[in-house]
């Protein structure tokens, strides 16, 4: 048997298998699409949310006042039908009165709007947006944060050895490909077994050095890949 | 655009528009399979030509539950063969990286041959897919079946080439393991 062989095997799995992976039909989502739409729909939360916030805060605003009118009311409008109160103890109200008194209170909502554009104004709504737009991205940030410490969580190999040389962590870390690399191959795999020279790292490359020679090791982790540069 | 099973009837009534109908729909398909083995327009063309006599021979007695399939293991197999043909003359470079890819799963000779034969392998492969997740199958399937290239599968699939590469590069490994596992040894 042989890797043809082998190949020709193949040919005969299972028909889900080879309809599930048609290139002209399957559609998937992949991982950092995916990541992206969760991050849009999570964005579209947070404006959501906060327009709702904004939103909530106006009516208690509103209600506030409409809470703080009525207690204008109760404690003013004593003194101000005092004149009518003859007239009200005889069963009687004057409708002059009662709209005199009534009317003081609903001049307030009308000065409302004149005092809460400052809120309800478009440009203030907008600013609130911005500011969540910002709080966003912050906290995109402080994701990404996270996820370079994850990184450097990974359990990166103090020493390895790499054609019979032993290789020392300086404990650096590249999130870039090292510039100038000469070669690259599969830190787990023969040597000569496995070489992708344009291998970009995911997780970023630990530099290695060796007392016995001036090459720079970078090695992929956890993919294994590793390059070095003279 | 005809139905699968419309099709397949007339391959069954010995309608030769069988043949239009089926390039008309899965033409464009078998050519991909074609040319990502044999990386020929011209083979390949000749290869999906021969794809649907081999089609018209087969059908009936066979009456396929799943058409695409079906024409894509008749097309991958008549690319393979062709490919095999002209490999003394010619190197094709794409096909030699993705079988030389292939050969760390090899087991050895002897018992390979038997297991080849009894379908041993084909069964490990299949049980192989089915314990994997669908993005690491796909991918598989994609490279190992399809033939596409690192770089086609990165793109689908929004990753770096080096991603796929450790992702293929696990996979491979995971499948010698499986046919070491079901007793074929490396």
């Amino acid at each position: 048997m042989n890797r043809e062989d082998l190949f020709a095997a193949m040919t005969e799995i299972k028909d889900e298998y080879i309809e599930e992976a048609d290139p002209g039909r399957t559609v998937l989502t992949p991982q950092r699409r995916r990541l992206r739409t969760y991050l849009g729909l999570a964005a579209a939360l947070a404006l959501v949310v906060g327009l709702v916030a904004i939103a909530g805060k106006l009516n208690l605003s509103q209600t506030k006042e409409a809470a703080f009118d009525e207690a204008g009311i109760e404690e003013e409008a004593p003194a101000a039908v005092e004149p009518g109160l003859a007239a009200q103890s005889d069963g009687y109200i004057d409708d002059g009165q009662e709209n005199e008194a009534t009317e003081w209170p609903a001049e307030e909502p009308a000065e409302e709007p004149a005092e809460e554009p400052a809120s309800d104004s478009p440009e203030a709504v907008e600013e609130s947006v911005v500011e969540g737009e910002l709080k966003e991205t912050q906290e995109s940030e402080n994701g990404s944060e996270k996820g370079k410490q994850d990184q450097d969580e990974i359990q990166r190999p103090e020493k390895i050895l790499w054609n019979g040389t032993e290789y020392s962590s300086t404990g650096e870390v590249l999130y870039e490909s090292p510039a100038g690399f000469a070669d690259a191959g599969m830190l787990s795999a023969e040597a000569g077994a496995e070489f992708y020279a344009d291998d970009p790292a995911s997780s970023g490359y630990s530099v290695y050095t060796s007392e016995d020679n001036a090459d720079k090791l970078y090695l992929a982790v956890p993919e294994g890949f590793l390059c070095y540069a003279k | 655009m005809l139905e699968d099973a419309q099709i397949v009837q007339l391959y069954w009534d010995r309608d030769t528009s069988a043949i239009s109908e089926t390039d008309s729909k899965y033409g464009r398909y078998c050519s991909k399979i074609a040319i990502n083995i044999l990386q020929s327009t011209g083979d390949a063309e000749e290869c999906v030509n021969d794809t649907y006599y081999k089609v018209w021979d087969t059908i009936p007695p066979q009456r396929p539950a799943s058409f695409p399939p079906f024409l894509g293991k008749i097309v991958r197999n008549l690319a393979l063969d062709r490919y095999r043909y002209h490999h003394a003359q010619k190197r094709n470079g794409r096909m030699d990286v993705l079988l030389s890819e292939l050969e760390n799963c090899l087991p050895a000779a002897d018992i390979a041959e038997s297991a080849l034969e009894a379908g041993i392998v084909t069964d490990v492969i299949n049980e192989f897919l089915g314990g994997l997740n669908k993005q690491k199958r796909v991918i598989f399937v994609r490279r190992y079946w399809y033939s596409q290239s690192i770089r086609e599968i990165a793109k689908a699939f929004d990753m770096s080439e080096g991603q796929v590469k450790s992702v293929l590069f696990r996979l491979r490994n995971g499948l010698r393991a499986a046919l070491e596992k079901e007793g074929v040894h490396v």
